[in-house]
């Protein structure tokens, strides 16, 4: 949550780079509605309450929550041309990556042609 | 006939030091859910490390120890209890820090190969593939949710 926030905060910085955010959650449609509204984030937040989308990123946390799958924490960067460039997958929940890390891992992605 | 440790020996003091000790141990252990819920989101750094909640759990720690050495030997009870409860309070925001917040990894995808397509449903229904982002960096935070 805090890390959603905290991107909210430097979306301008994200958009000033051409990047995109997105965020992935198990969590239902209408759940992820009320965070926008409420937490006024100005990004998608996709619902993938199936986990394809969260296994096929090999992420799925098994009986992560009073025996439910959910999403292990973790950050992608995706190029322009839809190539992995980037990740940070979290030993701790606490520990996310910080804008300044995903800005500069953006920085780092290869001039585009 | 008293020694001079003894003229200069005040428990009033002391205790104040204890105490003082155990509130700031506190302090530091309670002000991380400040910083994990309330301002996770400017201060992400600290968040990170809890470094500023160990500096002062270590001060607050310092100072109850000072107070049970600099408190003559057959006082020490009071001091030594409230240093304990500090070192409790210690060791279970450790606990909660690396052990009950800690999770299994996992691998992610693998750097330098095509990301996985996907076709969710974003906050307003409307499905959003892969490919409507393509020809701009794109970065997919996954997150654990509400449940």
């Amino acid at each position: 949550m805090s890390e959603l926030q905290g991107l909210q905060l430097n979306l301008a910085e994200l958009r000033a780079r051409g990047a995109a955010v997105a965020g992935v959650v198990v969590d239902p449609v209408a759940t992820n509605a009320a965070l926008v509204r409420d937490a006024g984030i100005g990004f998608p937040i996709l619902s993938d309450p199936d986990l394809q989308v969260i296994d096929a990123y090999g992420l799925r946390h098994v009986a992560a929550h009073e025996g439910r799958d959910i999403a292990h924490s973790a950050s992608v960067l995706v190029d322009r041309e839809g190539v992995v460039r980037w990740t940070f997958v979290t030993r701790n929940v606490r520990v996310r990556p910080t804008p300044h890390d995903v800005l500069a891992a953006i920085d780092a992605l290869p001039a585009q042609h | 006939m008293q020694t001079t440790s003894e003229r200069t020996y005040r428990p009033g003091a002391r205790l104040g030091l204890a105490l003082a000790g155990l509130l700031l141990g506190i302090a530091g252990v309670v002000g991380y859910f400040v910083l994990l819920f309330r301002l996770g989101a400017s201060l992400p750094g600290l968040r990170n490390s809890a470094l500023l909640n160990w500096m002062v759990v270590a001060l607050g720690l310092a100072l109850s120890g000072l107070a049970v050495t600099r408190t003559a030997a057959g006082r020490r009870t009071i001091p030594s209890v409230l240093l304990g409860f500090n070192v409790v309070a210690a060791g279970l925001f450790a606990f909660f820090l690396y052990g009950m917040l800690a999770v299994p990894p996992a691998d992610g995808p693998a750097v330098g190969v095509p990301a996985p397509d996907f076709a969710l449903s974003d906050q307003t229904g409307k499905t959003v593939r892969l490919a409507d982002f393509l020809g701009a960096p794109l970065l997919l935070v996954f997150y654990r949710g509400h449940w």
